[in-house]
């Protein structure tokens, strides 16, 4: 996959993520605007960041279309951050509209012509956006809704003031998401500059980095943690240069990138910690890279290098960096240390005592010697500057700058000097200094000077250890708790562990060996039995997701639904964290929509009938996921009418689906599942959410393409409840092995209720042939399994083969078989695409010999008794 | 492994359009593309799957992939014929289905060229034919896989079948 192909498919993966997020949320607040409550800030900053993040990651990868409508969706959220404005619900419409064009256009930014695809739609959007924007700003003022704005924005402002909590805002999962993401994002940033520091003139490289760090660039905003976000800037810059210049890169740039993403990777570890991210010496580390591009002086920070500018003005260009009030070092409390080193009491005390009221520590020394002496113990704080006259006794200046140069390389020099003699600098050529400064120097300059030569010093550290590649970074990631996988490999792990337990069945079961009965062999073959047992687990749980995102999807639904049959409903979900299949969510998906729009639509009346009832206006839908033991049930349970059951049967009836004889004698579970059947529906008109009969028998089969099933329950005017019941194991089963004739027949273990052999119990034979077995009072139809699929058994007498009770949800009867087998964990094969289904097999295992057993659909064989299709070949001569 | 197997057969279509496996029935040579071949195995036991037709032979084992037979003479309404040591089942993939035909021997791989292919000369074309190629003086039946496997439901009761769509 090339590197493009692999960023637009993350980012679709993400977009959605973070699309079908966003959208409860929209609706969240939409109903909270309704009860004029006031919106918590939070989410709509939350909202806000999930359109910014769509709208910078969409900006990195060049998608234009995608970035201009989210900037426009962004921008109208934007006015409800501050206390301006007050959120009102149908602003969620056309949120939820552009979520909506997002997601198709997200779709399809594989096709090459996709813009063209959403031209209209998307210039349609985009305008009537912005013509709400314009509705917003120009329109609210006169609403007088602005006090409720004010109020509102007093509560929750000071949350917003404090950026160095990581506050509520920045709710948990988006944190980890962040973190998460930007683990990748550098990680991915330092192997392209690591493999551009061998192939320094890949392209390619240097764009994929640029890109990778535009886009944690763009969460670091996001998520305002403006430290990382300004390191990040200046990394993206530097990599941005090299883009564009051709240039190659050099060697230096990328370990000195390299080092700033370890210190951009300290920070997500400070956030993953719960602290904001505080990088030291920001300002001077984005210095040193700008100044290590190759002279650009394009860039804004670029660093001018002449040590004293001779204006007084402070905020000189030059400086003008240190002035952001965030890094500014002024305020902090711990300063740096100088060391002042002058023969003249007088003059050493009025710097340092200039310098002190500047928060600095002041160390002083009287000439060379001492200084030096001060340096080298280790009981003095280290020193980040030093400051020398000249002309000293024992030691001058000139010796002590040339040992400090060699024994202390990133110890900058400051030379304070009264005589502004040339000779004495010319002496100093050669020398190593930071910068000079005059013995009368206002003060200002003085200390422009200082702060310069410490950044310098500072830059000098970072330089030298960015380049000590031998130092082993210490360690401490905290290791990741989830990483993306391709279903593919997903799938063919589970095949192979789904073959590794066929081929475990052939060895241990094979009948050489299990002849010679070696006791260790068994032992071994008992603890590889557990492993694979194990590993099959695992491997299965892989695939389990929390139906949580399924449900977000169906607050939409609600939402939309509702609007538009103009009743007010309340979804409740429950049991978000039971896990399903992910394919098992994917197929479930659709139904879940149809139920619900059912559920909206016929389910709940309109708010007067159900005043007249004397509910309350507002239905509630509850929709829940609960797991008992090998099956899941999703719950659709709405407080509405109920299904009216004499309805459906009159219409059953008028369509001739069942006769009147036997609609005497059904349950009302048999009368409810006729809402199945392709075509049937008794709304008396057709609405556009539902009412065609299209949809029920659409649900009906995709849930029984899992092998679930739906059970109804009706409770006239108190609602109905539809319970999706699906097995949790798809691809596995505990199943009994049985025999008739030569054929191998496998059972689910789950539905036998016991097995017995035909001794005193008396059996009946109905006109039609059918047998009934009075098994202690109970009577149950015999089936003989050889009569179902014609084959030849092995006796056909009852009495000497064995009778299995099989319990399943319609029903129960007995199934007469030859012999039982034994009981085994299978896999659950296909046959391969060629046969999809077959009446009475729901497919086929492959036992320890390599034969194949077929699985009984027991479910089937007595729907198929019940309506007479079952076809049976008697011969019992 | 799949991404690699995807190009082969990509590959292979470009270049192995006209190359087709022969195999005999009833002494007839038949050929079908190369392309949906995916193996030969020897013939082997199937195990009968009930409520399918006749021309399902059974299923069988493929290294863990339970496969269906079909018995392509009886599509071809020939005689039953027990099998021999000759006897191979051809493994092909259509669609998104792997499934075995069964055959009485698998001669070579021909390339088929279009001069090869001549109008009816032989025989009475057959419905599962769709091409006769003449090669060294023998007519070839060239059949349309798809029609042969696909033209009719392998399972029976087709009523119900439909009860459950």
């Amino acid at each position: 996959m090339s590197i493009d192909a692999e960023i637009i498919e993350g980012f679709q993966q993400e977009s959605f993520d973070l699309l079908d997020d966003v959208e409860p949320k929209l609706i969240t607040i939409a109903e909270r605007a309704n009860e004029d409550v006031a919106i918590d800030l939070d989410e709509i900053n939350a909202i806000f960041r999930t359109f910014h993040t769509i709208k910078g990651c969409a900006a990195s990868i060049g998608l234009d279309l995608l970035t201009k409508i989210s900037h426009e969706a962004e921008s109208i959220l934007d006015l409800f951050r501050g206390n301006e404005y007050v959120y009102q619900c149908e602003y969620t419409e056309i949120l939820c509209e552009t979520t909506d064009i997002l997601r198709n256009i997200i779709e399809k930014i594989d096709d090459d012509d996709y813009e063209e695809q959403f031209e209209e739609a998307s210039s349609d959007l985009i305008a009537r956006l912005k013509k709400q924007f314009t509705m917003i700003t120009s329109g609210e003022e006169e609403s007088g809704e602005k006090t409720v704005a004010e109020q509102q924005a007093q509560d929750s402002s000071p949350a917003n003031e404090q950026p160095e909590l990581l506050t509520a805002d920045r709710d948990q999962e988006m944190i980890s998401q962040f973190v998460s993401d930007g683990h990748d994002f550098l990680a991915n940033v330092e192997s392209s500059l690591i493999s551009l520091q061998d192939n320094p003139n890949q392209e390619d490289l240097v764009q994929y980095a640029y890109r990778q760090m535009h886009s944690f660039k763009g969460n670091c905003s996001l998520m305002d943690f403006n430290d990382l976000e300004k390191l990040s800037h200046a990394i993206e810059s530097t990599l941005s240069y090299y883009r564009d210049e051709k240039t190659a890169i050099g060697s230096e740039s990328p370990a000195l990138c390299l080092k700033f993403i370890d210190i951009l990777r300290d920070g997500l570890r400070d956030i993953e910690k719960g602290s904001m991210p505080y990088i030291e010496n920001l300002t001077i580390l984005i210095d040193l890279l700008n100044e290590n591009m190759p002279q650009k002086s394009q860039v804004n920070n670029i660093y001018n290098d002449n040590p004293i500018r001779e204006d007084n003005n402070m905020q000189s260009s030059d400086v003008s960096t240190v002035e952001d009030p965030n890094t500014d070092t002024e305020n902090k409390v711990s300063k740096e240390t100088v060391l002042i080193v002058e023969d003249s009491m007088l003059s050493r005390k009025k710097i340092s005592s200039l310098l002190e009221a500047e928060n600095y520590k002041i160390l002083e020394a009287a000439d060379g010697i001492e200084a030096l002496e001060m340096l080298r113990s280790n009981d003095i704080p280290k020193c980040d500057l030093v400051i020398t006259d000249l002309g000293m006794p024992r030691m001058d200046g000139n010796d002590l700058v040339r040992i400090i140069n060699n024994e202390f390389k990133e110890l900058p020099v400051v030379i304070l000097s009264g005589a502004e003699d040339v000779n004495i600098f010319k002496k100093l050529i050669g020398h190593d200094l930071s910068g000079y400064v005059s013995k009368n120097v206002p003060k200002n300059e003085l200390f422009a000077m200082v702060k310069k030569a410490i950044r310098d010093g500072t830059k000098r550290k970072l330089l030298s250890s960015a380049f000590n590649t031998g130092e082993a970074k210490e360690s401490n990631i905290k290791a990741r708790n989830d990483i993306r996988v391709d279903m593919r490999k997903l799938d063919s792990m589970i095949n192979l562990v789904g073959e590794l337990i066929i081929a475990e069945a052939l060895v241990t079961a094979n009948p050489e060996v299990t002849k010679l009965k070696i006791a260790s062999f068994e032992k071994c073959t008992t603890q590889l039995r557990g492993i694979i047992g194990e590993l099959h687990d695992v491997t299965l749980s892989l695939r389990m997701v929390p139906v949580e995102g399924l449900f977000k999807k169906m607050i939409r639904v609600v939402h939309d639904a509702s609007k538009k049959t103009e009743k007010k409903i309340k979804l409740e979900t429950f049991g978000e964290d039971t896990e399903l299949d992910k394919l098992v969510t994917d197929v479930l998906s659709d139904p879940l929509v149809h139920m619900i729009r059912n559920s909206v639509d016929h389910g709940i009346e309109k708010p007067e009938s159900r005043l007249k009832k004397r509910k309350s206006e507002q239905g509630t839908i509850k929709l829940g996921a609960e797991q008992k033991g090998n099956e899941v049930t999703i719950s659709i349970q709405d407080d509405g009418g109920g299904l009216n059951r004499d309805k459906i049967l009159e219409k059953a009836i008028s369509k001739s689906l069942v006769d009147e004889n036997t609609a005497n004698n059904m349950s009302d579970d048999e009368i409810f599942q006729i809402i199945f059947n392709p075509g049937f529906s008794t709304a008396e008109t057709v609405t556009d959410i539902s009412g065609r009969g299209v949809g029920m028998d659409v649900v009906k089969k995709n849930i029984e393409s899992i092998n679930g099933r739906i059970d109804i329950k009706s409770d006239e005017d108190h609602g109905s409840t539809f319970n999706i019941r699906i097995p949790l194991n798809l691809a596995t089963m505990e199943g009994m092995l049985f025999q008739v004739g030569a054929s191998k027949y496998t059972i689910p273990i789950s539905c036998i209720r016991e097995t017995f052999r035909l001794e005193d119990q008396t059996v009946s034979i109905r006109s039609d042939n059918m047998e009934y077995v009075n098994l202690r009072d109970d009577i149950l139809p015999i089936l003989r399994l050889h009569e179902i699929h014609d084959i030849q058994p092995d006796s056909n007498d009852l009495r000497d083969g064995i009778l299995i009770v099989l319990d399943v949800s319609d029903g129960t009867f007995c199934l007469f078989v030859d012999e039982m087998l034994y009981q085994m964990d299978t896999v659950i094969k296909n046959f391969s695409g060629y046969i999809e289904s077959l009446p009475t097999i729901c497919g086929c295992n492959i036992l320890g010999d390599g034969k194949i057993s077929l699985i009984l659909n027991t479910d089937n064989i007595v729907k198929m008794l019940k309506s007479k299709t079952l076809q049976l070949k008697f011969n019992r001569s | 492994m799949d991404y690699e197997s995807e190009k082969d057969v990509t590959s292979d279509e470009d270049n192995s359009e006209d190359r087709y496996l022969v195999f005999e029935l009833a002494s007839q040579g038949y050929a079908i593309p190369i392309r949906y071949v995916e193996e030969i195995i020897s013939h082997q036991g199937f195990t009968p799957v009930p409520e399918t037709k006749d021309f399902i032979l059974g299923a069988l084992n493929l290294r863990g992939k339970v496969i269906v037979v079909v018995d392509v003479r009886q599509k071809l309404s020939l005689e039953k014929r027990e099998p021999d040591d000759q006897t191979c089942i051809v493994v092909i993939k259509l669609k998104d289905a792997v499934l075995g035909i069964m055959v009485d021997r698998v001669r070579e791989v021909l390339d088929i060229t279009a001069s090869q292919i001549t109008s009816s000369m032989c025989e009475t074309k057959k419905e599962y034919v769709d091409n006769v190629a003449k090669i060294n003086d023998e007519c070839i039946f060239t059949i349309d896989l798809n029609q042969l496997i696909f033209d009719e439901n392998p399972v029976c009761n087709q009523e119900l079948e439909a009860n459950y769509e």
